[in-house]
């Protein structure tokens, strides 16, 4: 075996063609079946050619002292000095055109620092910056502080190859679990847009690949799914039913009658099957029957009549003394008043706020005039230039010019445009009594769009005159309709029944 | 309160309409709402299985599968809502066998057909639960791409530059409904019925 460096000085040799002949052709001879030696030659050759780089290695050396001599200083944004001899040419404009540049001093560095400060902000550019020598340098500085034993595990963690193996395996096989064929190819495969050569693999692997034939038909399914809207549409409708209506089958009047004790045999069976059953209409029955409890405690709410009466003498009452009476804080008798008139003032409060529900304040937090909608009556009524008068009139909510006007409409089988909104009229101008007769006319009528809203505001106007039993006939009326003034009009019956008569 | 026949009743669920389907609320679901809660479910059980068992029967009905023989609307509602019910009790691993039985059901109406629809129905209920919680756009771009509706109508209709944008949007989309079906975990379930 030849020692190494008897080998390196043969190559060397070889290189520099200092071998007589015989021992060049006997050193070629090996080089061709040797393949170790071929590579140590053509390493020594490329080592050669980079050290016979004389002018190369000439300019880095000049470089490199310049470097030293004139250390750069980096502006913030990484750009060169260079750049800002342009910043006389950037006052004057904006964007330069490469003519103004052109024709600078110092012309094509310039083009080149200019460029640098256009792209300044690229990626590559922070690329390159990363790969910056001084910062490089200055993140090993930052590491000098820290002993690699501080990275407790680090070592051990690195030397698990195992772990980091099966990683990779895991990695694999995760890739190889993944979906062959894309969302995009499945899709054209079932829209018919697949390619012939495709096609073919797609269909082979489809054949013996049970994960392709689940994802193509999961496809497949889903696009059934989401047509079948009509079936989205009823699911909806049934949830809304669910959450809007109430699930007894027995009206508010049945329930009523039952807690009076007023059912007859056979709906009284009915209703107490139901009710074994049914547990919705179990808490609706107990609520109903607290509230009557409520209702007839009569001494409590004397109590509360009499505290209002209180309240009102005390108001009218003058205040005799200017002088305030002197009190002592130390006497518990002063205490002990002081604690008594807090819970009588406590009291009043709360009788005042029950007062606050009375009929009146129901109204007016319900009643809102609608806006006109005459096109809901069945014959075209807009032509009828009165109503279209009356229409404006009501509109800027002149009410005395719209029940003049409307007075002229001649009676018709659609008059109960005109009756709705009089009646109307008449309820903002305070005339309840006629609103009344005016929605009377209009429920009546028996076939139009106008009834439910007709009940509504004829049971408002009740409320306003204090004859709540009207009122509630009314509003049991609006209930049974079940209506877009259901809730409301529950809502004004329970309030009804908390109020004093 | 008026009643209505077998006959107005199947016909008002073909057309969807809000008058009868009330109706069938009030007449039937508080029976149901007790059998459920008899059997270890909850008010939502109730009242999921029953607007299932109304989709199912429609179905049927589009399918024009369904003749009461023996049978009448109630017996089949029923029957239809206790059958869901129980097989939610054996995805919850809970023993049937001691079933609070308070619904009158019909054996008979326990078809393979009827089986076949309700697992189809779960399973497209499924997927329709999860296309909605897709953004509008990406339901209604998947809509219109299922009902062939032209790439470039489509494009137009949602303001789109290219066609290409569209489809490319629509793989985006389909992509993320089936992610979320399939990380459902009752999709797992019923898949795991299916095998």
């Amino acid at each position: 075996m030849t020692p190494k460096t008897e080998l390196f000085g043969r190559i060397e040799d070889y290189c520099l063609n200092l071998l007589d002949a015989k021992e060049k052709q006997e050193f070629e001879n090996e080089l061709a079946h040797n393949e170790e030696l071929q590579q140590e030659v053509k390493l020594h050759k490329d080592i050669q050619d980079a050290v016979l780089e004389l002018d190369v290695l000439a300019l880095k050396g000049s470089l490199e002292k310049i470097q030293k001599e004139n250390p750069v200083n980096y502006s913030e944004n990484g750009t060169f000095a260079l750049l800002e001899d342009l910043n006389e040419i950037q006052e004057l404009k904006e964007e330069l055109t490469f003519e103004e540049l052109i024709d600078s001093f110092d012309s094509l560095p310039k083009v080149h620092a200019y460029q640098h400060g256009k792209t300044v902000n690229e990626n590559i550019h922070r690329f390159y910056e990363e790969q910056n020598g001084a910062d490089a340098g200055e993140f090993e500085n930052e590491l000098d502080g820290i002993e690699l034993e501080d990275f407790e595990g680090l070592e051990e963690a690195i030397l698990e190859t195992d772990i980091l193996n099966l990683r990779d395996t895991l990695k694999q096989v995760a890739k190889s679990v993944e979906p062959q064929f894309s969302v995009e190819e499945i899709d054209s495969y079932l829209n018919g847009e697949l390619g012939d050569d495709i096609l073919a693999e797609f269909e082979a692997e489809l054949e013996k690949n049970q994960d392709l034939q689940f994802e193509v038909n999961l496809h497949a399914e889903l696009e059934d799914a989401i047509c079948e809207d009509d079936i989205m549409n009823l699911r909806n409708e049934m949830k809304n039913i669910i959450q809007s209506e109430t699930s007894w089958n027995v009206s508010e009047r049945t329930i009523e009658d039952f807690i009076d004790g007023m059912l007859e045999e056979d709906l009284l069976a009915e209703f107490n099957a139901e009710l074994k059953e049914n547990t919705d209409l179990m808490a609706e029955l107990a609520l109903r029957e607290q509230i009557n409890n409520a209702i007839g405690e009569t001494d409590i709410q004397n109590l509360r009549a009499m505290l209002g009466r209180a309240r009102k003498e005390s108001e009218r009452k003058e205040v005799k003394s200017i002088v305030m009476p002197q009190f002592d804080l130390k006497s518990t008798r002063f205490w002990r008043n002081s604690v008594a008139m807090i819970i009588i003032l406590i009291g009043l409060l709360g009788a005042l706020q029950m007062n606050m529900n009375t009929a009146q304040q129901t109204y007016t937090k319900y009643f809102e005039t609608p806006s006109w909608a005459a096109e809901r009556s069945v014959s075209d009524v807009n032509v009828n230039d009165n109503l279209q008068e009356a229409r404006l009139m009501f509109a800027q909510s002149n009410y005395e010019n719209t029940i003049q006007i409307l007075d002229k409409v001649p009676e018709n089988k659609d008059s109960f445009v005109k009756h709705f909104y009089t009646a109307l009229s008449y309820q903002n101008l305070n005339k309840f009594d006629k609103a009344i007769d005016e929605y009377t006319k209009v429920i009546d009528h028996g076939n139009n769009l106008f009834i439910e809203e007709a009940e509504w505001y004829k049971s408002l106007c009740y409320l306003k005159l204090n004859q709540k039993q009207d009122a509630k006939n009314e509003l049991m009326a609006v209930i049974e309709r079940k209506g877009y003034y259901e809730k409301d009009a529950k809502a004004i019956i329970r309030k009804l029944k908390y109020s004093p008569e | 309160m008026i009643s209505y026949t077998d006959a107005q009743i199947l016909k008002g669920i073909l057309r969807h309409d809000n008058l009868i389907l009330q109706y069938i609320y009030k007449q039937y679901y508080y029976k149901v709402n007790y059998f459920i809660k008899k059997n270890q479910g909850s008010e939502d059980d109730a009242s999921d299985i029953f607007q299932e068992a109304i989709i199912v029967i429609y179905r049927k009905l589009k399918e024009n599968d369904l003749i009461f023989e023996k049978s009448s609307f109630q017996g089949y509602l029923f029957s239809v809502c206790r059958l869901l019910w129980l097989k939610q009790l054996e995805k919850r691993r809970i023993e049937k066998e001691r079933l609070n039985d308070s619904l009158p059901y019909q054996e008979d109406v326990y078809d393979d057909n009827l089986i076949e629809l309700v697992e189809k129905n779960e399973k497209y209920g499924l997927y329709q639960k999860h296309f909605k919680t897709l953004s509008s756009d990406c339901q209604k771009l998947l809509q219109m791409f299922f009902e062939k509706v032209p790439l470039k109508e489509i494009a137009r209709i949602m303001g789109y530059k290219t066609e290409k944008y569209a489809k490319t949007r629509k793989f985006k989309c389909k992509e993320l409904l089936i992610k979320r079906i399939k990380q459902d975990t009752e999709f797992k379930k019923i898949l795991e019925d299916d095998t």
